[in-house]
């Protein structure tokens, strides 16, 4: 009768032992069974495409296996949102379930903001830090350019189906409120044999301090003195013109509720919704759709001068580069230079995912609409992974 | 004046007030309407665009990555059920306590002064809220997480329920209290015995009124919380809920998410819903028991 007894303890115990390992193994892999649950089979589609750049192959031996558990925490830049989010998920489904890599987009300014307060382990920022803010933060950091995109020109002219041409003085009168109507002579010197309506132009941008902003706003000072010498450059700058709007959402809103409305919004966003994108006029003197393709291009011609700190913008690209679109973006990672030794496990497996997001990672990123690096630029950024110390000890070998 | 004339004048008069009555009665049934409406067109908007996405899945699995079809927003179910429960386990008590406090120890000045606090407390923006949490436990933690949400979500819900409590604690009748004291019964064994049971219904209104707020809350959770792709039960972890998954998807580019947005607002509607159908019911089975 005792050993019946003991033999049914036994028994519980197995059941308590495997009821919790199960919880706590789909606390870390929870993603994973979202195709074995679901009607939708969702994993299915999320199947490895033909990638460029075998992971394997390039791997550095880390002390990450595949058992290992990590929750690695970022925040920041909402650009980068869909792209990360979807590849620290297949990260965690194909190559390491025990590390869950959590991001969430509460904005370039916010990710900046928790990177300072160290209240993250990684940030994420649609413009690098300022000698300023690295100075702020006290100890020394690593900008790593992670994704590109386009800022579009998007606009609403009901009953207009061709493609709008834009030059970078017309954008640059049109956000100077010297360029009102669509009818404009400037506009049509742009669209030869295209009749544009007469219709008035809203002018429409961001509200909120905005990687977007910088890039948009880099390109016209670039281009236009005029606007070098009035508005300038900035995360967000004093506009002559024009309504804002909250974040892109808010802008592609705006544009969609207003005929005669021009915005600058992340590719995707116009993309997504449906909204025309308007043909911008590089250094070459060629227009240029924003597309995945012209975005590369652009960074492809910023690399070879980028600084080896990896901070520089991929707008107005030189005339050498004739398929390059002018109004490029990048979202770069935020990464203290050393961590402290405590944090070794979440820092392996932190650099670990982001070696694979700069290789195998990229192929997702046209799903998402956004553009792959550069080849070039994935060399330049492996060495400055490989320069991230977790207590004075390199990382990556 | 003939007494017929005095008649006339005297209907044209009441004709005259009725009219006025009828006229200020219209208003006000107006105004009741206007105030209806905003409830109504909201209940039935999240309903006609939640309904299409609102599926099994979408409670029961993690989102999938952007550009992909189908998941859910289990974490954030989740994590709602998790921090409210415990911001308002945490609230309740020290909230109830206050109301006792001001209403039945406190006396005239000290209980001015406390509701006047208690006031400004509840008149604090959110979000400031949310950056005192930041400040109390996720600096001193180094990261986010659910219990910094929940302590969040707790300061949130004190103001509301300590002064319901104080209210309904005035609402109880003297001659109650003064029966009881008559009979020898110690003033903290009244509180317990007479005046807590016959406030409790109103009370509990309270809280329910509270919980279905920060059920809602998203501002204090943005740099408590911050949000999570997985379904986590650690309080040291970040976590994430249904208003910050809503806030995220509303405000992002893909249709699929916008569909998830409106969906995930039914199933926070719903869950107050039935929270507080749930907690009726109970009141009222209790209620019954008691007559």
């Amino acid at each position: 009768m005792a050993i019946d007894l003991r033999a049914r303890w036994g028994a519980l115990a197995v059941i308590a032992a495997v009821t919790f390992g199960a919880c706590s193994a789909s606390v870390g892999s929870s993603s994973a069974p979202a195709g074995a649950g679901g009607g939708n089979a969702p994993a299915a589609s999320v199947a490895a495409p033909a990638s460029a750049v075998d992971y394997s192959s390039v791997s550095p031996s880390t002390t990450i296996g595949k058992n290992d558990k990590a929750e690695v925490t970022g925040a920041g830049s909402t650009a980068i949102y869909p792209w990360l989010s979807a590849v620290a998920q297949i990260y965690q489904q194909q190559v390491a379930p025990g590390v869950a890599v959590n991001y969430q987009a509460i904005g370039s300014g916010g990710g900046i903001a928790q990177f300072q307060a160290k209240t993250v382990d990684f940030g994420a920022s649609d413009i690098y830090l300022s000698d300023a803010q690295e100075q702020q933060i006290g100890v020394p950091v690593l900008n790593v350019p992670m994704i590109h995109w386009a800022a579009a020109m998007t606009y609403n002219l009901p009953g207009f189906t061709g493609e709008v041409r834009f030059s970078p003085a017309t954008i640059a009168g049109i956000y100077l409120g010297k360029i009102t109507n669509w009818n404009d002579p400037a506009l049509a010197a742009d669209n030869p044999g295209v009749k544009l309506p007469n219709l008035g132009i809203t002018v429409a941008h961001r509200s909120d301090g905005s990687g977007t902003t910088m890039n948009f706003t880099s390109f016209l000072s670039d281009t236009s003195p005029a606007w070098k010498s009035t508005v300038g450059a900035g995360l967000s700058v004093n506009w002559p013109v024009g309504a804002g709007g909250k974040g892109s959402a808010g802008v592609t809103a705006l544009v969609k509720q207003t005929p005669g409305a021009i915005g600058y919004v992340e590719l995707s966003y116009a993309l997504q919704n449906n909204l025309p994108v308007g043909l911008v006029k590089n250094a070459a003197g060629n227009f240029i759709k924003p597309t995945l393709a012209s975005t590369t291009a652009a960074v492809a011609a910023a690399v070879p001068n980028a600084p080896a700190d990896l901070r520089f913008l991929i707008v107005n690209p030189p005339a050498s580069s004739p398929n390059a679109y002018p109004i490029g973006a990048s979202t770069w990672v935020l990464l203290y230079k050393d961590y402290p030794a405590s944090k070794a496990t979440e820092v392996k497996a932190m650099i670990d995912f982001l070696w694979w997001a700069i290789h195998n990672g990229q192929s997702y990123a046209a799903q998402v609409d956004y553009s792959a690096m550069a080849p070039d630029l994935v060399t330049k950024v492996e060495a400055v992974l490989k320069s991230v110390t977790v207590g004075g000890q390199p990382v990556l070998p | 004046m003939s007494a017929d004339a005095r008649t006339r004048l005297g209907d044209r008069r009441i004709r005259r007030r009725r009219a006025i009555d009828r006229l200020m009665r219209g208003l006000l049934w107006l105004a009741a309407a206007v105030a209806a409406i905003p409830l109504v067109l909201v209940l039935a908007f999240v309903l006609i665009q939640g309904l299409p996405a609102f599926n099994l899945a979408l409670i029961t699995q993690d989102p999938v990555p952007a550009g992909f079809p189908g998941g859910g927003v289990a974490p954030a179910v989740v994590g709602t059920l998790i921090m409210v429960g415990l911001g308002t386990l945490i609230g309740t008590p020290v909230a109830v306590l206050t109301g006792i406090y001001i209403r039945e120890y406190a006396g005239g000045r000290g209980a001015t002064g406390i509701r006047f606090l208690i006031d400004v407390l509840a008149g604090i923006p959110t979000i400031a809220v949310g950056l005192f949490a930041y400040g109390l436990v996720v600096v001193p933690m180094g990261t986010f997480s659910g219990l910094a949400g929940a302590v969040a979500l707790a300061v949130i819900i004190i103001p509301t329920v300590a002064r319901v409590t104080d209210e309904m604690l005035g609402l109880v009748s003297g001659s109650v209290r003064e029966a009881a004291y008559a009979l020898g019964i110690p003033p903290w064994k009244t509180i317990v015995r007479v005046t807590m049971p016959a406030a409790a219904t109103g009370i509990v209104t309270g809280i329910l009124l509270g919980v279905a707020r920060i059920a809602g809350e998203t501002a204090p959770l943005i740099f408590t919380a911050l949000g999570n792709q997985r379904v986590t039960a650690s309080l040291a972890e970040p976590m994430d809920a249904l208003p910050l998954r809503i806030w995220v998807y509303a405000s992002g580019p893909y249709d699929a998410w916008h569909q998830q947005a409106w969906a995930a607002s039914l199933v926070l509607v719903l869950l107050v819903l039935t929270f507080s159908i749930l907690t009726r019911f109970v009141l009222r089975r209790r209620a019954a028991r008691l007559a």
